[in-house]
This record gives structure tokens, C-alpha cells and sequence, in this order.
């Protein structure tokens, strides 16, 4: 029997180790949003929410994606499941090329990539109960109905630590704890491969974000599913993520390890992040780099570096040259020119 | 942790609002006693009543014109409780029962029609926008300002006089011109439940266009639909009588509240009965309608406090 079922997957095992593909691979992707004015709304410019973004996400993993308000993280991850159509870019889910997929191929794909949202109250229709809001996906995709789609709502329940009885309940009779699981039941309803998790913790109490937290991890371990976590929440990426990549102005400032970034971080921006994180011993304590001004607009945004404006060690180049990515180590890419090879001496 | 949240749903408090709400419930009560007697009319005109077409003529005065005997308010008795009309001398109340029948009928109808029309057109314009929006929004805007009067008339003028085709006519100009209306209100409601999660978490799954609008949009529009349901009913009403006042309604024998009014306008000096009782049919069902419809609209409302 076990000889039986090693013949069966181990083939399938070293295929996956040979072709080495990652769960999901994007590339320059960009994503501008048009600014039409006038009667003929004609484009007089463009947000750009996401620009020339590029990461693999590995099956099994969790990639954190950090960043301040408004530097694109949440078009990222929309962009990616095409809840928003991208400008330009490639992305490939399990090898399949996301942006090429028509609307039926789409609708395929999209059992194998969920999301759950940041606002528990407006993310659950109100006008449905948890039976129907749970068992939505499984009717859509025609997998289940009836007494074997109560069912099968009933188990996810229990997998997100909710009892039966609540089944015809609606989301107003819930707090937002219980309505985070619920979602996440849901996500999990059609057996997704990737989750996208959207600030799923910032709308709640402190105390329940643990929870929360913790019911991520315990499912992510009992579904072998991958997460790519959105998050401002340093504490909260630190917590769940393997990798982490922290985003500024629409780009990539750096992505490493979870444990190299935050224990070593090279890029300015996440160095200032990092020294903002409050200490629990107050003497240990380092200290704090103050950035000033606010994030430039992403209609204009700087020339050279966007960081530049903010970043406390500037120099001339980086007002002229936009910084290309640099592997540090190994998995540890970095856009700054403080680690450009070919530019140890700062010309001027 | 969840017993402790005794939430109560939209439907309860509407209706502990509603219950508490007099005028609301009195509008209310009254309508629902209106359809009854539409629905039941051949059996309270065998008990109240006289057939349709039997002529009292010793109700009336020959003498003076054909109308009832002065003095008798229009032939009031405990035989006749409304009256006769004049030169016929054919029992009001009867009239009445029966027109109350065609008008609720043609208003229900033609209700039906713009709501449905007009929940179709407003969800859609509201939740793809863009170029369709634009098209059924000046749509709307080219009915709310088209003469329909001066239409109804001239169409149904040409037509044949048989009461098959002018009631279904009538319903189809009057739904057919009163769906903008509602469809404003509907597209309104769509453009912020689109930016809802709930919307965006039903297309990450997969759901289709169709299924959005109507699984996931509708629910939530219940509310809407309702209220401007039920404030159309009054305003079909006096449009059904408007065109039957102008002889453009359901054709003779078959009665009707707008016709009683516009033959009444020939005796009103001498049997100003005849007018005051088809003019207080469709005033009280109007104002019943219209006040009911206010205060559930009142109750539905989350902002309001009460």
C-alpha cells in the first residue's frame, strides 16, 4: 500500500523539482490608471499604481508585501487576479499566462486563486446568509448544491473554527472576528492553490488579530496553500511571511528573506521602516530614522530614485538614474544604488 | 460570543417601525381593503348592489333633466348607498365596485411592467456604466420628456374601441412610460453596491455578470424596489383615470372611475353626487396608496432614527 503510493507520486514529485516553476512568476508588470478629464475624457495623465513590479511566489509559501498607503500594493494583488486589468506586464499562474486568458479561461483559473478582503462588514453581502455566502463559489462553479453543498459549507465552518448552527445566520449577526473567517472560508471553499489576503487583520481589534493570524497559519500548514499577504503591518508580515517585499511609489525597493530583511535590511526605505517598529525594551532601543516630507504623487513621481526625496544618504546619482535591482545574496534583491558594483565611487 | 449579538434583521425593524407609524398603517389597511373589494366586487354588488345594467328609472326625474330627485343626495338610500347615476338611473355603488377593478388592475399591471423594465435598465446602467449607462440614462431622460398624454391618446384613439387590446394597451403605455422613475432610483442604489467587497469577492470567484447583477445586487435593492413600487401604484392610478377622463380609457359598458368623472362634469351643477363619488374613489385610494407608501419608505430607511 505505502510502496504503492510512493510509486504514484513520487514521479510527479521529481518533475516538480526539476522544472523548478514557481507557483506564480510575474514580471514588469504595470499598471497606470488613466486620468480623464473633460467632456471627450480625454487622458491628460496617469496614476501609476504599479510599475515594472517583478517576484516569483513559490507553492507552499508566503510572500509578504509591504508598503506605506498608496504605494500600490492592493492594485498589485487586484491586478494579479485580474480584478483589475493590467496596462502592460506578464503573469504566470502554474504556468498558464494570466493575462492571455480569456473570460472562460479566467473563470477556470480562478478556483485555484482566492482572496480574502481587509473589511470584513463590506467584503459579506448582507442580504445572504453564511450558507449561501460560503457555499457561493461551489455554485458558481457548479461543484456542489443542495445537501452536499450544506454539507461540504458545514466542514469549511469547522475548518475556520465556526460551529454549524451558524449556517443561516446573516453577516450582521457576526463580529468582525467571526465575519474574517467566514471569508476565509469562503477562499477556501473551491480548494485554492494561492490566497490573496488583503490587509486581513488592519480592519480588526487587536486582540482578535492574533486569532486571526494564527487560523492563517494553521490552515496555510492543513491546506499546503500559498499566501501572498498584503499588509502595512510590519509585526503582521514579520509573523506569517517566508519572504517579503517591500513596495514604495509603485516599485519594489527590496525583497529577501523574511528573517535577512528584518534582521538586515539594506535598502534606506526599509531601514526607516524597520527603526519605526517600537521596541518592547525600551533601552534596547536603536534609533529611529525620522524620514521627512510625505510620499511624492504617483501621477509625477520623482525622477531618478523615488525614494530620493526622502532618503536620508542621497547622492547625486540617485536624482538622475532609477536604481536597478541588485542580488545581495542569494534571494535577497535590493533597488538602491549604495549596492550598484559598478558604482562603489559616487561620480561628483 | 455570538448569542451575546441578538441582532435583529432589516425586516424586523421595518416592521416595528411600520406597526408604529398610524397614518402608514391606516394607508395600508385602507389599500388592502381596496383590492379586496376589487377582487370580491361581484359578490358584495349581489349583497350592497344592483346588476350592472339595470335601469331604475323611477330613481330619476324626467322632469328635471334625468337626474335624481333633489334632495335625496344623488338618490342615497339604504337600497342604493351611493346613489344613482343620472338619466340611467343605474346604481352607483355598482358603477364604483366595478371601476375600482379596472383601475387597480390597469395600475398593478402597468406597475409591474416599470418595475421590472426598470430594475432591469437601472441595475444594468448602474453597474456596467461607461457607454451603456450613457445610452439608457438618455433613454430615460427622452421618456421623462416625451409628451405621454398627447401618445396615449393618439395611439390609443386608432385602435380598435375592444376592451382586450386597450387594457393591455393602456398597461403597456402607462408601465411602458413610467419605468424611468424607478430605473433612476435603481441605477442610483447599483453605483454604490458595485464598489461593495462583497461584488469584487463574487468575481474573484468567478461569477459571471449575470450572476453579480441578480444574485448578488438584486437582494440588496429589495428595500428600493418596494417602497417606489408602491408610490408608483397611486400615480398609475390617476394617469388610468386621466386617460379615461379624456375617453381614451377602457370602452363603455366596462366601468371606470375617469369616465364617471368626465360624464359627471355635464350634471355637476345639478347632482354634484355623481362627481364627489368617483372623485373620493381615486382621491382616497391615491392618498392610501401614497401613505403607505411613505411610511415604508420611512421604515426602510437605516438612516432614519425612529
Amino acid at each position: 500500500m505505502d510502496e504503492l503510493e510512493h510509486q504514484v507520486t513520487a514521479p510527479n514529485h521529481t518533475a516538480r523539482l526539476d522544472q523548478r516553476t514557481p507557483l506564480l512568476v510575474v514580471r514588469d508588470l504595470v499598471k497606470h490608471f488613466p486620468i480623464r478629464t473633460g467632456f471627450l475624457r480625454k487622458a491628460v495623465g496617469a496614476v501609476r499604481a504599479v510599475d515594472r513590479v517583478s517576484f516569483d511566489l513559490e507553492s507552499d509559501e508566503t510572500l509578504g508585501l509591504v508598503g506605506e498607503s498608496g504605494c500600490g500594493k492592493t492594485t498589485l494583488g487586484r491586478t494579479i487576479l485580474r480584478l483589475v486589468e493590467p496596462t502592460s506586464g506578464r503573469a504566470f499562474f502554474k504556468g498558464k499566462d494570466l493575462f492571455a486568458a480569456s473570460g472562460e479561461e479566467m473563470r477556470k483559473l480562478r478556483r485555484h486563486m482566492q482572496m480574502v478582503f481587509q473589511d470584513p462588514y463590506a467584503s459579506l453581502n448582507p442580504r445572504m446568509t453564511v450558507e449561501q455566502i460560503v457555499g457561493m463559489p461551489l455554485s458558481i462553479h457548479g461543484i456542489a448544491r443542495g445537501r452536499q453543498r450544506q454539507e461540504r459549507v458545514c466542514e469549511l465552518l469547522g475548518q475556520v473554527g465556526l460551529a454549524p448552527r451558524f449556517l443561516s445566520r446573516y453577516p450582521h449577526e457576526f463580529s468582525g472576528g467571526q465575519r474574517q473567517r467566514i471569508g476565509l472560508a469562503r477562499a477556501l471553499a473551491l480548494n485554492p492553490d494561492l490566497i490573496l489576503c488583503d490587509e486581513p487583520v488592519s480592519a480588526l481589534d487587536v486582540s482578535v488579530q492574533a486569532q486571526v493570524l494564527n487560523l492563517l497559519q494553521d490552515i496555510k500548514k492543513a491546506f499546503r496553500l500559498s499566501y501572498l499577504l498584503i499588509s502595512h503591518d510590519l509585526a503582521v508580515v514579520r509573523h506569517l511571511a517566508d519572504r517579503t517585499a517591500v513596495m514604495y511609489l509603485g516599485k519594489i525597493a527590496e525583497i529577501a528573506r523574511s528573517e535577512d530583511l528584518f534582521t538586515h535590511p539594506a535598502h534606506p526605505y526599509t531601514q526607516a521602516l524597520l527603526s519605526a517598529i517600537p521596541s518592547a525594551s525600551p533601552g534596547q532601543r536603536g534609533q529611529q530614522i525620522l524620514l521627512s516630507g510625505d510620499v511624492p504623487t504617483p501621477i509625477s513621481p520623482p525622477p531618478g530614485c523615488r525614494f530620493h526625496p526622502r532618503c536620508p544618504v542621497a547622492f547625486d546619482r540617485c536624482r538622475l538614474e532609477e536604481p536597478i535591482e541588485v542580488e545581495l545574496e542569494p534571494a535577497h534583491r535590493v533597488a538602491c544604488h549604495l549596492y550598484d558594483p559598478h558604482a562603489a565611487v559616487p561620480s561628483g | 460570543m455570538a448569542q451575546a449579538i441578538e441582532g435583529r434583521s432589516l425586516k424586523q425593524i421595518a416592521w416595528s417601525r411600520l406597526r408604529r407609524d398610524r397614518v402608514a398603517l391606516a394607508g395600508g389597511i385602507t389599500a388592502i381593503l381596496l383590492i379586496l373589494v376589487a377582487v370580491f366586487a361581484p359578490l358584495l354588488n349581489r349583497v350592497f348592489g344592483h346588476p350592472q345594467n339595470e335601469f331604475h328609472q323611477d330613481l330619476i326625474n324626467p322632469n328635471l333633466g334625468g337626474i335624481p330627485e333633489p334632495g335625496t343626495w344623488g338618490g342615497v338610500s339604504a337600497d342604493f348607498l351611493l346613489g344613482v347615476q343620472p338619466v340611467t338611473g343605474r346604481d352607483l355603488f355598482t358603477q364604483i365596485i366595478y371601476g375600482s377593478r379596472v383601475s387597480l388592475l390597469v395600475a398593478f399591471l402597468a406597475t409591474l411592467v416599470a418595475v421590472v423594465i426598470g430594475v432591469v435598465m437601472g441595475i444594468v446602467a448602474g453597474y456596467f456604466g461607461g457607454w451603456v449607462d450613457a445610452v439608457i440614462s438618455r433613454l430615460m431622460d427622452l421618456i421623462l420628456a416625451f409628451p405621454l398624454v398627447l401618445f396615449g391618446i393618439a395611439l390609443i384613439s386608432v385602435l380598435p374601441p375592444r376592451n382586450s387590446v386597450r387594457i393591455w394597451l393602456l398597461i403597456a403605455i402607462i408601465g411602458g412610460f413610467s419605468w424611468p422613475y424607478i430605473g433612476r432610483i435603481i441605477r442610483g442604489q447599483t453605483m454604490s453596491l458595485r464598489e461593495r467587497e462583497f461584488v469584487e469577492a463574487a468575481r474573484g470567484s468567478g461569477a459571471s455578470s449575470r450572476w453579480i447583477l441578480f444574485r448578488e445586487l438584486l437582494p440588496n435593492l429589495a428595500a428600493p424596489i418596494l417602497v417606489y413600487s408602491t408610490l408608483i401604484i397611486p400615480t398609475n392610478i390617476l394617469f388610468e383615470a386621466a386617460l379615461s377622463f379624456l375617453g381614451v380609457g377602457v370602452a363603455p359598458p366596462t366601468p371606470s372611475w375617469g369616465r364617471l368623472l368626465s360624464d359627471a362634469v355635464n350634471y355637476y351643477e345639478f347632482d354634484p353626487m355623481y362627481m364627489a363619488v368617483p372623485g373620493c374613489a381615486i382621491f382616497i385610494t391615491v392618498l392610501a396608496f401614497n401613505l403607505f407608501g411613505d411610511g415604508l419608505r420611512d421604515a426602510l430607511d437605516p438612516k432614519a432614527s425612529r
